[in-house]
């Protein structure tokens, strides 16, 4: 089986270090990405593995032999490269270029045999281009020139393929194919893949393991599971991102929240407390977090999706077992949290006898003058489902105080106005209110 | 490293070299090789009974000593550039002068060829390759080379004597004319200056190493470019004014007609009018292929220098 | 030029190769045919192939004779000594000047690349300055001082460009075009210096600089023959290399060409061949910038048959040219240099506005 050993590899373009330290081994069968922001090195990571740009400290053996003590074309033999970049404006014909593939295994003073050219075909029947055999590359789409060059590494019959980027410009359909026909090649044939990837999901759903670079270091490598976590993506690419597995695929997502840019944004006073439920929490509180509100939420049921995002966004919540109506323990701590908010925020959420007495707390909370907020996209007459009781409530509701808005847009400027009456708003955000354009929700 | 040194050191060698060749070159006291008059046979010549039916000459000058020889029937292929006498009119052209055409003086097969070296070396070396040997090559110059080619000339051509004669005859012209003027001093000469043809560049004249230049001396004058290297200075009018011309000669033929080269053209250039010769109006046309053809006619040249440079000795 | 797919049709191709290749060589007969009958002297086609087969050792004492006599020997003389050495030469050079073209377009995917960017045609020209300023007139081994000087001249300009570029291992082809660039117009300036202190000999040198065959003998090709021929089949055999350059060194170098060897190889032959030529004829323009174009658009990309085919391409145009050159205006010789332009480019032209493209690498 073949084996790919890099050995404390540093490489230089002229006196500008760009890899520092690469230690990582790699066999047949395993199908490893390479992840990382733009400069962090995997490009150079390919081309230095592609006996490209030879490492000034470390070796890369290939099967224990030196890739840069080999004759070019022992190492294309066993190596093949889809390069990032597949501009190409000359006229020879898609067969001829994947037929390039073959040289390696063709002799100076020979040509191409039948062999090679049946070689090539299953190629490019693999990669469903054969029907643009004939047509000159330069006027294929980049999509097709893309899996013409993926058909040529492949033609070379090797057992490394090292891609950088292979599906960037490949419709998600080609995609798919390409990446599926990518894996099966390397479980059936034991090659070793190793390929750069810009989009995590992708890279997720197809590598075994892979490994993430940062300013030309390693800074994580192991099991793709180990990898794509939430710390990984955020000290790599400064960005807050949630990682979640998809109940369909079983593989992992990246979700991507905001940047850390405005994540440092001066947390603000006012503290907020959301009644919702049956999703209809879960932008508010996102769009709160990140304007730097002090959010808690309840009462909610475990299995509704508003649960699972106040979990995940770290959002402090009063939960309540499934399938039990609101129970006066949890009532009692919503209660509580109420007390401890400026401000609540009653979404249009449905309402059933469960959690009725979600809207008994948003009259308590007006009772003790807390400023209200109840959103009525959908009016409440479609989302009572209490025989009356609910739409008595918001009744109670109007009659009490409670601030009507129409659209979750109205709501930001409403807590900005509550933050300066109070008296909460720094300088800072005093500035940023001038400046900013109001977010929508 | 190592070898971009050796690149940049034979960079500089090259350099050197030229400098040196250029500067070599151009020092006065080293003329360029002389150019010879060049005798071509048909086949390896061993008779000495020379009397060729087919002649071809590639040389103006040797034209006219051909036709001077009374061999100019004998003559069926010339270059472009001999147009005297008459009769060359209806002579085959075999090319120009510099560019002489092979394959046309090989299709005439002639016995004799009269050629030159210098620009015609090379198809020279050509001829003799497709048979023709070279029978004798005069490296002589100046007027006296003339002189000698006519003999020579005679000789290949079974005209001895009447080469004999006419060299004599042109001889004894000449001696008519520099026995009165070899003796005389530098003050007796009168300073001469020749143009052939101008430009925006300047004035182009004859120098030193120029058969006219000797023709000058031979008729009692002084070349104002006697001393220059360059068989054809180019001049200005500062120079000119500088050397003080008491005689200007215009050399007529295709280059002054070109670029309109007249007398009334020399009266008007500014500043020429203190010059001596526009001042006393001595400023005169000569025909050009007499003057700078190495042929019979030098002799007219001469006579007609000397008529117009020493009036007082010759009239 | 539309090449069919398909497992046997694929195969076609090299077929298709093989009856172009017979049918240039059929025009490239067909042209010296027509070119050793003309002249100023008219000499009926058979005559002439009598007369040249005749001189071809073995072969010659199968065909009988034909007229004899002094007519006969003097056509004699002028087919075998006069225009047959240059017919041949402008085949030689023609062909040489087309490849080079096609290598180093090639080698710097540089479709404006011609054999004399990397400085071969000013070290020629100043080997024949130098000459022909000293007036020098030796022959060395038959082979007449302006050639071997120009030969010379032309290599040491081209070992001293390699070397100006060269990093370790590597030649990084626009640092040779960049050095050649520079190296020419240095040498031009020298050249130029030199032809002021020239007097007579300064129409010699131009003469030669215009490029011409006119005194084309065997002497010239004894050496340079050879060097050209098997220059022509060393790029062959490395032609389909040549192809996989042309998608970027990193590239080739992956797909297992030897990139730094191959450049060097096929610099060494390039400027050889291109030296040789230039030794012979002085510097013909536009032959090896346009001839290799024109067969790229008739023939495809492929170096296979790219290669051959502009190698007769160029021959039978140069044939032509000259041929040309010394009827248009009889007696006097045209430098062929100004014929190439002038045939060469309208012909180019009017082949680009039916392609209406002009690729060959990215």
């Amino acid at each position: 089986m073949v084996k790919l050993n890099i050995n404390g590899v540093d490489c230089f373009y002229g006196s500008i270090k760009v890899l520092e330290k690469i230690v990582f081994s790699v066999e047949g069968g395993e199908f490893v990405g390479v992840l990382g922001p733009n400069g962090s090195g995997k490009t150079t990571l390919l081309k230095t593995i592609g006996r490209i740009l030879k490492p000034q400290v470390g070796t890369i053996l290939l099967d224990d032999i030196d890739v840069y003590v080999m004759k070019a074309i022992e190492m294309a033999k066993k190596v093949a490269v889809v390069p990032q970049d597949t501009s190409v404006t000359f006229d020879f014909t898609a067969l001829d270029l994947v037929l390039m593939g073959r040289n390696p295994h063709i002799g100076l003073f020979e040509t191409e045999t039948k062999e090679d050219l049946a070689i090539a075909k299953k190629a490019m029947e693999l990669t469903n281009i054969w029907h643009l055999a004939d047509r000159k590359v330069s006027e294929l789409s980049g999509g097709e020139r893309q899996r013409v060059i993926i058909a040529r590494a492949l033609a070379q019959e090797p057992k490394v393929l090292l891609l950088d980027e292979p599906t960037s410009h490949l419709d998600i359909n080609y995609q798919i194919e390409i990446m599926d026909l990518l894996r099966e090649l390397c479980k059936k044939k034991k090659l070793i893949i190793l390929a750069v990837f810009h989009d995590f999901n992708l890279a997720a759903r197809y590598c075994d393991s892979a490994i993430l670079l940062n300013e030309g270091r390693i800074i994580s490598i192991g099991p793709i599971d180990t990898i794509l976590t939430d710390e990984n993506i955020e000290k790599a690419f400064r960005i807050s991102a949630i990682v979640k597995r998809h109940p369909i695929t079983n593989s992992l997502y990246v979700v991507p929240l905001c940047t850390s840019e405005l994540k440092s944004v001066q947390p603000r006073g006012l503290k907020v407390h959301i009644i919702c439920g049956g999703g209809t929490g879960a932008s508010l509180m996102r769009i709160l977090l990140e304007h730097g509100y002090k959010i808690s939420a309840g009462v909610l049921n475990v299995l509704d999706t508003d649960y699972d995002v106040a979990c995940t966004l770290g959002i402090p919540v009063i939960s309540e077992a499934p399938f039990s109506s609101i129970t006066e323990e949890a009532h009692k701590a919503n209660l509580n949290k109420i007390d401890n908010a400026n401000v609540v925020i009653l979404t249009d959420a449905p309402f059933g006898r469960g959690n009725l007495r979600n809207l008994g707390a948003a009259i308590m909370a007006l009772e003790k003058g807390v400023t209200t907020i109840a959103v009525e996209e959908k009016p409440i007459q479609e989302r009572d489902f209490t025989n009356g009781y609910a739409q008595a409530s918001y009744m109670e509701l109007r009659e009490r105080g409670a601030i009507f808005v129409e659209s979750y847009d109205q709501i930001l400027p409403i807590l900005e106005e509550l933050e300066d009456k109070l008296g909460f708003m720094s300088k800072v955000q005093a500035g940023e209110k001038n400046e900013k354009p109001q977010n929508n929700l | 490293m190592k070898q971009k040194i050796v690149a940049i050191a034979v960079i500089l060698i090259i350099i050197a070299g030229i400098t040196g060749v250029a500067i070599w070159q151009s020092l006065p006291h080293e003329p360029s090789p002389p150019i010879p008059f060049v005798i071509l046979l048909r086949g390896n010549v061993t008779t000495t009974d020379y009397s060729p039916e087919k002649i071809v000459s590639i040389s103006p000058g040797a034209t006219e000593i051909l036709f001077a020889l009374g061999l100019g029937e004998k003559v069926v292929g010339v270059d472009t550039y001999s147009d005297y006498p008459e009769e060359t009119e209806n002579i085959t052209k075999v090319g120009s002068f510099s560019n002489p055409n092979i394959e046309k003086i090989a299709e005439l097969n002639p016995d004799l060829i009269l050629a030159t070296g210098g620009v015609q070396r090379s198809f020279v070396d050509k001829l003799e390759e497709l048979g023709w040997g070279v029978a004798a090559r005069n490296y002589e110059e100046g007027v006296s080379s003339i002189l000698s080619n006519i003999i020579l000339v005679g000789n290949f051509t079974g005209q001895e004597e009447v080469a004999e004669t006419l060299v004599n005859d042109m001889n004894k012209r000449i001696k008519e004319i520099t026995d009165k003027t070899q003796n005389l001093t530098i003050e007796e000469r009168p300073r001469v200056y020749i143009e052939y043809y101008f430009s925006a560049k300047g004035y182009r004249s004859f120098g030193s190493t120029s058969l006219v230049n000797e023709l000058i001396y031979m008729a009692g004058g002084n070349n104002v470019f006697a001393d220059s290297p360059i068989q054809h200075p180019t001049t200005s009018d500062e120079q000119v004014m500088k050397a003080d011309p008491e005689v200007i000669f215009i050399s007529k033929g295709a280059m002054a007609e070109s670029c309109g080269l007249t007398p009334d053209l020399i009266r008007g250039r500014e500043g020429w009018d203190g010059i001596s010769a526009v001042k006393n109006n001595k400023i005169f046309e000569i025909e050009e292929s007499s003057l700078t053809r190495p042929g019979p006619r030098i002799v007219d040249a001469l006579e007609t220098l000397a008529e117009y440079i020493h009036p007082e000795l010759f009239s | 030029m539309k090449q069919k797919s398909g497992e046997k049709d694929y195969f076609e191709r090299f077929t298709r190769w093989k009856m172009i290749i017979i049918f240039l060589v059929l025009a490239l007969m067909l042209t010296i045919t027509f070119a050793v009958t003309i002249g100023p002297k008219p000499i009926p086609p058979l005559d002439a192939w009598r007369i040249i087969v005749k001189n071809i050792p073995f072969i010659g004492n199968l065909v009988g004779d034909g007229s004899s006599g002094v007519e006969y020997s003097i056509n004699q003389l002028i087919i075998l000594q006069i225009r047959l050495p240059r017919i041949i030469a402008a085949t030689i050079v023609g062909a040489a000047l087309a490849v080079a073209g096609v290598v180093l377009q090639g080698l710097l995917r540089n479709p404006m690349a011609d054999p004399y960017v990397i400085g071969i045609s000013a070290g020629a020209a100043l080997g024949a300055s130098i000459v022909i300023g000293l007036g020098i007139g030796f022959s060395f081994l038959g082979i007449d001082a302006i050639q071997l000087m120009a030969f010379i001249g032309g290599l040491i300009t081209v070992f001293v460009v390699y070397n100006i570029a060269r990093t370790g291992p590597r030649v990084p082809m626009l640092t040779v075009l960049l050095a050649g660039i520079a190296i020419t117009s240095f040498l031009s300036a020298i050249i130029s210096f030199i032809m002021i202190t020239l007097g007579e000999s300064l129409h010699a040198l131009l003469f030669w600089l215009f490029g011409s065959f006119t005194l084309s003998s065997w002497d010239n090709m004894t050496v340079t023959m050879p060097v050209i021929i098997i220059g022509l089949i060393v790029i062959i055999i490395f032609a389909r290399q040549l192809n996989i350059m042309l998608l970027g060194e990193d590239q080739a170098q992956q797909l297992g060409v030897d990139i730094e060897k191959l450049k060097k190889i096929m610099l060494i032959v390039a400027s050889l061949i291109t030296a040789a030529a230039v030794s012979i004829s002085g510097i013909i323009g536009f032959i090896g910038l346009i001839i290799p174009h024109i067969a790229r658009i008739l023939v495809g990309p492929d170096h296979r048959i790219l290669v051959p085919s502009s190698a007769l391409a160029g021959a039978i145009i140069l044939v032509l040219c000259d041929t040309a050159a010394r009827t248009i205006m009889e007696p006097v010789e045209l430098p062929v240099g100004v014929l190439t332009a002038f045939f060469g480019v309208p012909f180019f032209l009017y082949l680009l506005r039916k392609k209406k493209s002009l690729v060959i690498s990215g």
